[in-house]
């Protein structure tokens, strides 16, 4: 199936054209400020390369850190009512509670606090106070607020409460938006009513963003389905970009990474994107990035987003190199990031970067070579010595295992490194590694997810567990899979502590392959 | 002695108690945020020393109980605990002039302290344990005869039970059964003791022992300085955890868990130069085996540290992939008795084999 990945990044907007698993034509182009045009450009060459018209694609999938920036930002941020259905429980930490003072103050700190919720077994709480609910939504009106964030008590557990708020408040109140908690989380109400939080204030820029990308694709003439990228590899369509924008967070190595095991045919190995400021490395299991185990804060904002589990060093094509006193050479932290082509050696500039050294040394072939004849041999030895350590030390941090894996170099900054690192059983390079993100993207199957608490009874515990799969294939089909290609990726089960009989948290994650037929 | 606990300490004691938490007593993060709410609109808290209670004072001992997995998705509204207090009170007859802790490890380190925000009352510098045990039984003053029961436990809801029993044990069987029906959490008032009392049976300091631990990380951490380090001085500088090594660094490779009875029983399989540790829990952490040899059993504390910032991880929060390292220390010697030991050495966990201290593997095995 002939389609083009996009990877929509601060600074570069590349596309990747594929025809299963053939890469036929691809293009970086610089991204901007309107999204479209970056987007327009990047594909138009991406498709001149591969000789094709647009008429040929089937699809489009594209990856975009646009959201993860606009948070880290602060910009283009709504404010936000969180509308809690909770009493009498949870008053003891109110929302907004350990969040970054300045990001607080853009949210405007409307804080509704209502009966309702349930209990860890699905029962209710408390009866929904739905007189109250109409009051907030008058009072929301009043005050011009649009922007939600609807959260239940154990709404992952029964999502009824927060399904019935959200009929309530969209007839008083039409105008509003709403980001319902159970759709972007499990277990952990203050975590889980971030995640909604930071999803209502970014609605408004996602409905530009749609709106743009609906644009490119009628600039392009491109009249196929279009999918976006997640944070766990895997597409959301685009519909879905208006309702759960920070569903895209991170999405951007994920894709690196899937294309990393795309590119390099492993389904298991140590993956390093090297970009022009940091280099991420990761692990991959099976072919997805693994996910990080602990709470992830975004922004300074504590989340419970499905990330992958990322070290990232200070290490770049853009980093600076300093030679030290002591005949040592310090690489980075800071780079000078999209202003390579201005400020590097190479490209005439009067900063010595590791770009510089990678061509003094002969390994890349960038800018004009004349311009770092002059570099001591010395000192290109040294800071190579040190590339390589940094990213040794990396290897070393993120591997699971006192064997050596095989490593895949993807990202801009590949040039950097020689064929051996110590613990990579081999170092793999492979040919269109500056665009995995995009081809990345261009691979990504649906997922469907099942996240809740289970009380087995006795001997029922095969039967909810196999409950638990159908809900979550289920989810996977609604997302867009073909049915017959959907398995189970993952299932985690952790038992309440201290509590006889009062159940497990089960996590099930079915995976599949996007049916086209049935969205064209 | 006393002293002033502010808002800013917070942090530093939700630190500390997951270390001493030993895997259980659940994430203090949630704690930690209710008690600074409770102080924003409250008071700071005094803290005292055991030596300093009046013999003649009446101690409460201010705990949760329940499921923590529950509580960080039904957040307490932050009077129950107050409530539970009143209740004891009215039917013992009289004001509390203390509160006191149950375990200074995990979330219950933090509990007392939002009470003492909201009544003014003062916080003595003690707990019954100083880490972290699942049962009602698992407590010096058990130990030391004093009971569990009168009890006030009271839900979110405001529901309210008034528990006394005939033994510990009784009262153990009660709540386990009662926390389900409350709704899987609930908050708890009572081994009421004199000052007198106090002195003979809780373990003294581990509340400024505990904000110690976290402080001493979060100097390091802002000095850039190894928090390894300074946690292990930390611990070090005190009579209880004096005997404080890290015994293991590696990467976390296997987590399983299943539920027995009523406890999360797991192992954890953490694989690193020196070979395998493998980790036995029960809620807790109990004994760490390295290459298949007993390294540290409880009591004897047993913490899993993140390899960046020396924080405890939680057994619930344990995944495939983590780089740790273990952290074993000695406890108070009032915990290593032969009384103690019966109640919560290794037998009490099903364990076959007999309490070593920390100190005498660690001899054993480098000798």
């Amino acid at each position: 199936m002939l389609r083009v990945g996009v990877d929509v990044g601060g600074t570069n907007t590349d596309a990747a054209v594929m025809d299963g698993p053939a890469l036929l034509g691809s293009c970086k182009s610089p991204t901007t400020p309107d999204v479209t045009s970056g987007i327009v450009a990047a594909v138009s060459a991406a498709l001149a390369a591969a000789r094709l018209p647009a008429s040929a694609l089937r699809a489009v999938m594209i990856g975009t850190t646009h959201f993860t920036n606009a948070l880290v930002e602060r910009q283009r941020l709504a404010p936000v009512a969180v509308v809690r259905l909770a009493l009498p429980a949870t008053t003891g930490v109110l929302p907004y509670a350990d969040w970054p003072a300045d990001l607080r103050a853009v949210m405007g700190e409307r804080v509704y606090l209502v009966g309702g919720g349930h209990e860890y077994d699905g029962r209710v709480l408390t009866p929904l106070d739905e007189a109250e609910l109409v009051k907030v939504a008058h009072d929301m009106k009043a005050r011009g607020l649009t922007q939600a964030a609807l959260v239940g008590v154990f709404a992952p557990v029964n999502p009824a409460g927060e399904l019935r708020a959200a009929e309530i408040l969209r007839q008083e109140h039409p105008d509003v938006q709403l980001s319902l908690s159970h759709r972007l989380g499990g277990i952990g109400l203050l975590e889980r009513e971030n995640a909604a939080i930071l999803n209502a204030a970014l609605m408004p820029e996602a409905t530009r963003v749609t709106a743009a990308l609906d644009d490119a694709m009628h600039r392009l003439g491109l009249a196929v389905p279009l999918f976006i990228s997640q944070n766990d590899g895997t597409l959301m369509a685009p519909r879905q970009i208006g309702q759960y924008p920070v569903l895209t967070f991170a999405s951007g190595p994920t894709n690196s990474m899937r294309g990393a095991a795309f590119l390099s045919g492993l389904q298991d190995a140590l993956v390093i994107d090297i970009g022009g400021t940091t280099s991420d490395v990761g692990v991959l299991a099976r072919g997805f990035p693994r996910q990080a185990g602990m709470a992830v804060r975004m922004a300074g904002v504590r989340t419970n987003f499905r990330m992958p589990d990322l070290l990232a060093i200070g290490l770049g094509g853009g980093s600076r190199v300093r030679p030290q006193a002591d005949g040592s050479v310090q690489i980075g932290p800071d780079s000078v990031g999209y202003k390579l082509t201005e400020d590097a050696l190479v490209f005439g500039g009067n900063t010595l970067t590791t770009t510089d050294i990678a061509v003094a040394a002969g390994m890349a072939d960038i800018g004009d070579r004349a311009k770092v004849a002059h570099l001591d041999a010395g000192l290109v030895t040294r800071s190579l010595q040190r590339i390589r350590s940094m990213l040794e030390a990396a290897i070393d941090r993120v591997k699971t295992s006192a064997d050596p894996v095989p490593v895949v170099l993807v990202g801009g900054g590949v040039v950097l490194v020689g064929d051996t690192l110590a613990g990579a059983s081999q170092v793999i390079r492979p040919e269109q590694a500056g665009c995995a993100n995009a081809i990345g993207a261009s691979i990504a199957q649906v997922s469907g997810e099942f996240d809740s608490i289970l009380t087995y009874t006795e001997g029922g515990r095969i039967k909810a567990l196999d409950e638990a799969r159908a809900a979550a294939t289920q989810r996977a089909v609604a997302a867009g899979a073909a049915p017959a290609s959907v398995t189970i990726y993952s299932i985690e089960e952790v038992p309440m502590a201290y509590l006889p009989g009062g159940g497990t948290r089960v996590q099930v994650k079915a995976i599949g392959d996007l049916a086209l037929e049935r969205t064209r | 002695m006393s002293r002033l606990i502010n808002i800013d300490d917070i942090d530093d004691i939700a630190a500390g108690a997951a270390v001493l938490g030993c895997g259980g007593g659940g994430d203090p993060y949630v704690g930690a945020l209710m008690t600074q709410q409770s102080m924003r609109g409250g008071q700071p808290v005094t803290v005292v020393s055991p030596a300093d209670v009046p013999d003649d004072a009446l101690v409460v001992v201010i705990a949760g109980i329940g499921a923590p997995p529950v509580l960080i998705e039904k957040i307490a509204n932050g009077s129950e605990s107050e409530l539970a207090l009143r209740h004891l009170e009215k039917h013992l007859g009289r004001r509390a002039d203390y509160l006191m802790a149950a375990e200074v490890g995990g979330l219950n380190s933090l509990f007392p302290l939002q009470v003492a925000a909201k009544t003014g009352l003062p916080v003595v510098d003690a707990d019954g344990m100083g880490r972290a045990f699942p049962k009602l039984e698992m407590t010096s003053f058990h130990i030391f005869g004093i009971p569990v029961t009168p009890m006030a436990l009271v839900n979110e809801r405001g529901d309210l039970m008034l528990m006394q029993t005939t033994s510990d044990l009784q009262a153990e069987h009660f709540v386990k059964h009662m926390a389900v029906a409350m709704g899987g959490i609930m908050s708890s008032a009572g081994f009421s003791q004199s000052g007198a009392d106090v002195k003979r049976a809780a373990v003294p300091g581990t509340l400024s022992i505990c904000q110690d631990i976290g402080r001493a990380l979060r100097l390091a951490r802002v000095q850039r300085q190894d928090p390894f380090e300074a946690l292990l001085a930390a611990l070090r500088s005190t009579t209880y955890y004096q005997h404080a090594h890290l015994i293991f660094e590696g990467k976390v490779t296997d987590v399983s868990r299943q539920i027995t009875g009523r406890w999360s029983m797991g192992q954890a399989r953490i694989e690193g130069a020196a070979g395998v540790l493998e980790l036995a829990i029960q809620n807790e952490h109990l004994v760490a085996r390295i290459n298949g040899r007993t390294a540290a059993i409880v009591p004897d504390l047993l913490a899993v540290l993140d390899e960046d910032t020396a924080h405890a991880i939680t057994a619930e929060s344990l995944r495939y992939g983590q780089r740790v390292r273990v952290l074993a220390t000695s406890v108070p010697p009032i915990m290593r008795s032969e009384a103690a030991l019966q109640v919560w050495g290794p037998a009490a966990f099903g364990i076959d084999e007999p309490f070593v201290p920390i100190e005498t593997l660690v001899a054993r095995h480098s000798g």
